[in-house]
């Protein structure tokens, strides 16, 4: 459906997408996972137009991008990371536009209908986009990408600046099209590609550093669990303690509060209660203990050896 | 293309730049009818219209500014590119549009050839002449502007850089010879006002519908390519 081959886009002298290849299938939904300024955007612009690569190509539904742009881009319904809206537009004018743009065949009306009801913005056809809120907007960008019923949509961190409970309802309309389209989508959130995507690609620095299943790649993960817990006693003794614990790689004290030591314990496997036993044979106290949930970060850690680059970028961004 | 010149003009009558170009437009060229013609007696329409060139110099831009700037600025520009439209048709249509709304402003003064043609005694060939030469005149001044609010996100930095040519370009137009005959070239070349005066004398040479008409192709070509090399870069 998508095949992908050999991209790579230079900006200037800065690589921004190198090499990459890969390949969707019919009714497949592809995550992207990556920190910003991976590629994920630039490689999205790319496979619906917006942008042309440096060199390799892009094939969609069959055509490529370069050689039959308007039959590529037939295909393909796009929302970018900041949805394409005409805000002095209402709903229904800027959707009937936007049907009338990519000159789509199908009936007005119901085609539009359908759309509307699909994403859950019936209700403000006649509203100013300008006036709506966040979460409407990004529905209003993804019935834009719906028109026309591409057999790809590419969606760009589709819940991105939205609350909790629009997360939700714009996760549920994503699985509910993925019945009826391919999707590409990309994000920088972990839980979010798990809950929606058949496989994860991700990349850093404009490269794939892995490919699988949402599970494999956590399960390649699992392996070392971080435990962080807070123990009211002598650090010494508790350390030690936590040590003897058999499968515990690493304990160590990160900060000293008030109500006790808080202590990161990395093992193989969970530890929690065999740590507990150790530390109260100790005659330490615990008063607080969670394992750590895996982030994209440490994945990434763990998957690009990267430790100290990804730290340093971290202190950029942050500065 | 049908799609952004109709997108195009609801944007101009959504928001107050359509009325304000043909608004201002008529007020002034109302002005110029009364003074030259009512007041001085004269039935020649070309001189009111000729004095109107300085006020299109200052609104045409304003017409321009937002047409590829403001969708660089909100984005909507990967709506566009990522639709089976070309470059073409889509710079095309924009300009279409301002045309339109251009288009709208000339309609504005046909009462004034109403009024001379049951006062005086009319000379066609020069109104009409003098009407083909402000329509020519403003595909260039809104394909210049077209181009130049596609070099830039900022609608303000790119009606100030067409205001700033276009008035250069009338003022060249206006500048006495030189002396230099490879200067006085130069000058007859970017002078895009210039070319007026034989409009409105009632002249039509092909030479000067073929510069306008290079010209203005000239810019929508930029403007195409423009967009085309972001895309590459």
């Amino acid at each position: 459906m998508i095949e992908v081959k050999n991209l790579t886009k230079r900006f200037g002298g800065k690589v921004a997408v190198d090499g990459l290849s890969f390949t969707v299938d019919n009714g497949e939904i592809l995550g992207f996972l990556g920190p910003n300024g991976a590629g994920k955007s630039t490689t999205m612009n790319i496979i619906t137009g917006c942008l042309s690569a440096t060199d390799g190509s892009v094939s969609v539904n069959g055509y490529d991008v370069l050689d039959e742009p308007n039959k590529a881009k037939r295909s393909v319904g796009y929302l970018p990371e900041q949805p394409p809206l005409y805000l002095d537009m209402t709903v229904d004018e800027y959707l009937g536009f936007v049907y009338e743009l990519k000159k789509v065949k199908l009936d007005k009306k119901t085609h539009l209908d359908g759309i509307k009801n699909t994403v859950a913005i019936a209700d403000v056809g006649k509203r100013r986009i300008k006036n709506l809120s966040k979460g409407y907007r990004q529905r209003v960008g993804l019935a834009q990408a719906l028109i026309g019923n591409p057999a790809v949509l590419v969606l760009d961190e589709p819940t991105v600046g939205l609350d909790p409970a629009q997360i939700i309802e714009i996760r549920t309309v994503i699985k509910e099209l993925s019945k009826r389209h391919t999707i590409i989508l990309s994000s920088h959130i972990l839980p979010e590609v798990s809950a929606v995507c058949d496989r994860v690609l991700i990349i850093n620095k404009g490269k794939i550093v892995a490919e699988d299943t949402p599970e494999n790649l956590s399960r390649m993960v699992e392996g070392e669990n971080s435990v962080t817990a807070v123990i009211d006693g002598d650090s010494e003794t508790v350390i030690a303690a936590i040590r003897s614990v058999e499968g515990v790689t690493g304990a160590e004290l990160v900060n000293d509060r008030a109500d006790g030591g808080e202590y990161l314990i990395k093992a193989a496997g969970d530890v929690r209660r065999q740590v507990s036993v150790a530390v109260a044979g100790a005659g330490g106290t615990i008063i607080e203990m969670k394992t750590n949930e895996l982030s994209l970060e440490d994945i990434f850690i763990k998957l690009t050896g990267e430790t100290e680059e990804v730290k340093a970028n971290e202190g950029d961004t942050k500065a | 293309m049908k799609a952004i010149l109709r997108r195009e003009l609801t944007a101009y009558f959504t928001s107050p730049i359509g009325y304000v170009f043909i608004g201002v437009f008529a007020f002034i060229s109302g002005f110029y009818f009364n003074e030259y013609v009512l007041v001085s007696g004269s039935g020649d329409i070309s001189i009111p219209m000729y004095s109107s060139l300085l006020i299109l110099v200052l609104l045409v831009p304003v017409l321009t500014m937002r047409l590829i700037a403001e969708e660089r600025a909100s984005r909507t520009e990967q709506l566009l590119l990522s639709s089976p439209v070309s470059v073409w048709s889509i710079a095309l249509g924009k300009l279409l549009a301002a045309m339109c709304v251009y288009g709208g402003a000339m309609v504005t003064t046909f009462p004034y050839v109403v009024i001379i043609a049951i006062h005086g005694s009319p000379v066609w060939g020069k109104i009409l002449a003098s009407y083909l030469g402000f329509l020519l005149l403003g595909l260039c001044f809104v394909s210049i502007g077209l181009f130049f609010s596609s070099v830039t996100e900022n609608q303000i930095i790119a009606l100030v850089i067409t205001i700033g040519v276009l008035l250069a370009s009338f003022l060249a137009g206006i500048l006495p010879s030189t002396g230099v005959d490879l200067l006085n070239q130069v000058i007859s070349l970017v002078a895009v006002t210039g070319r007026f005066a034989d409009f409105r004398n009632g002249i039509l040479m092909a030479e000067d519908v073929i510069y306008y008409l290079s010209i203005s192709a000239l810019f929508v070509f930029l403007t195409v390519r423009g967009i085309e090399k972001r895309r590459w870069s």
